[in-house]
């Protein structure tokens, strides 16, 4: 799996360079104050960070050399987890860049105005949300090719978002997310934490799961 | 003798195609070419061998081992190539051979640089800029260069000019100079089934017609050309398709004693070539 995720660095190495350098600059505009709002900063980050994540998906898809690497020593369950792995770590990379550049250019007056985007649990919990939001995304690509599978993402993204704030205007007491808040809160942190982990686990698990038993029944 | 590859009973289907009850063997050290119509189903029992297309009923065995069970064992010890290979174009021949090399424990980095010496391919020219030809060869050169034991090709003279195509022909039958290697490749140009094939199958709507040696196919078949009034529900019964025009007919026999016991020295009897015998049966698909 090392190999393909390698492949990966090795076949897009100048695309990669090319846009953690955009991401560079991105954040460096940032640290001295030319992008001035800090949400729109986040919102930077995490919309370049994923789009860096899909780079790879995006030259497979146009080469189409998915079909090439299928016919190689190589399993199928293989294939799904490298791109997963692929996807995480160049989400990583492209955070690491951001997190580095900020860090090291970021004005005085910048790091009292957007105090939040210094502390690192803010960095540590980012790629945990990331890796949730995207993990559903896989299997429609696996089953429909990327652009197809990106709009039926989307939709089915849009469609559910609509679907949840039509519950929770509705059916939701208002002061539910915050009886929530205070229940997780009592709760011991080990418990939390080991939640946690476990509900990443476990949609990431059946993520892949669905993704692998999607690309084994596809005809290449 | 041992079998290279086994098929039994493969099948699959599509909306509006149907491969059905595919199987033939190749015995271990021979070229066997597939042939038939474009659309016929070689593709699909290509890519049915290699897994790329899930079959629906059917066995599949490559060196005697399951094509599914075994895919990694057996893909090692084959070489593919595609009919349209597809290759990062903005990568040249040595970033894609460092690309493709880690996943092959017996990569020979000095078969490649032979082979690519031999083939004349450049190194640094990126892959987009590559001739279909050029593509061809850089994509046989890497299919060899793991010492692979079955090398499986779909078309991959179609589109070639002339010269290339011999070239072509030319490696296919250099490897066999090894004669543990075996070969399939499909093609529906039968003049290079007939250069260098020991086994022919030939396709159609998704059936295997006939797979025999190319000895039998030669001496099996023939055709016979006289006149109309020969025929008749009698006579054609030894016929497989007949095309009648105004000055005679011409029919395609796979036995060719009867047809000349019933026709005697009143017809002519060729030898049928491949596309003779693709023709006529297509023929006979479509009067059936």
């Amino acid at each position: 799996m090392w190999k393909l995720f390698i492949k990966d660095i090795r076949v897009g190495r100048e695309y990669l360079a090319l846009m953690l350098s955009l991401l560079a600059a991105i954040s460096f505009g940032f640290s001295r104050d030319i992008v001035p709002d800090v949400e729109m900063y986040v919102l930077v980050v995490i919309l370049s960070s994923l789009i860096t994540s899909k780079l790879f998906l995006v030259m497979e898809e146009t080469s189409q050399a998915e079909r090439f690497f299928a016919s190689m020593p190589i399993t199928r369950t293989q294939l799904v987890l490298s791109k997963y792995l692929s996807s995480f770590l160049y989400m990583m990379i492209a955070l690491l860049v951001h997190l580095v550049v900020i860090h090291l250019c970021a004005t005085t007056e910048l790091q009292e105005k957007a105090a939040f985007l210094f502390r690192p649990g803010l960095w540590i919990i980012t790629p945990v949300v990331l890796l949730l939001s995207d993990a559903f995304s896989y299997p429609f690509y696996f089953r429909f090719g990327f652009v197809k599978g990106a709009f039926f993402y989307g939709f089915t993204l849009i469609t559910l978002m609509i679907l949840t704030v039509f519950i929770i205007r509705f059916y939701v007491p208002q002061d539910f997310a915050q009886q929530m808040i205070q229940w997780v809160s009592g709760l011991p942190p080990w418990l939390v934490i080991a939640g946690f982990i476990a509900i990443i686990a476990m949609m990431l698990g059946s993520s892949m799961l669905i993704s692998i038993n999607t690309y084994k029944r596809q005809d290449l | 003798m041992t079998n290279t590859l086994e098929i039994k009973n493969l099948s699959k289907s599509y909306k509006d195609f149907e491969l059905r009850n595919v199987s033939f063997t190749l015995p271990a050290g021979h070229i066997m070419g597939l042939i038939g119509p474009n659309g016929a189903g070689k593709t699909t029992i290509i890519k049915s061998i290699m897994n790329l297309v899930m079959k629906q009923a059917g066995e599949i065995k490559v060196f005697g081992l399951d094509h599914q069970s075994d895919e990694t064992a057996i893909k090692k010890r084959i070489g593919f190539v595609y009919d349209t290979p597809n290759f990062y174009g903005h990568l040249n021949l040595k970033r894609l051979k460092g690309v493709i090399a880690p996943f092959y424990e017996q990569w020979d980095e000095a078969t490649f640089t032979d082979l690519v010496n031999q083939f004349g391919l450049p190194m640094n020219k990126s892959l987009k800029k590559f001739s279909r030809g050029m593509t061809m060869k850089a994509s046989i050169a890497l299919a060899l260069s793991h010492h692979a034991d079955f090398l499986i090709m779909d078309e991959p003279t179609s589109g070639l000019d002339p010269v290339v195509r011999r070239e072509m022909l030319e490696i296919l039958r250099g490897i066999m100079q090894d004669e543990q290697k075996s070969v399939l490749f499909s093609s529906h140009v039968t003049t290079d089934i007939e250069q260098v094939a020991d086994y022919i199958t030939y396709i159609h709507h998704g059936r295997v017609v006939f797979c025999k040696t190319k000895d039998e196919v030669n001496e099996g078949y023939a055709l016979v050309k006289g006149g109309n009034e020969l025929l008749d529900a009698d006579t054609r019964r030894n016929l497989i398709a007949v095309r009648s025009g105004q000055f005679g007919f011409e029919a395609l026999t796979d036995d060719v004693q009867s047809a000349r016991k019933v026709f005697g020295d009143s017809v002519v009897y060729d030898k049928a070539t491949v596309e003779d015998i693709m023709f006529f049966h297509n023929l006979k698909a479509k009067a059936d």
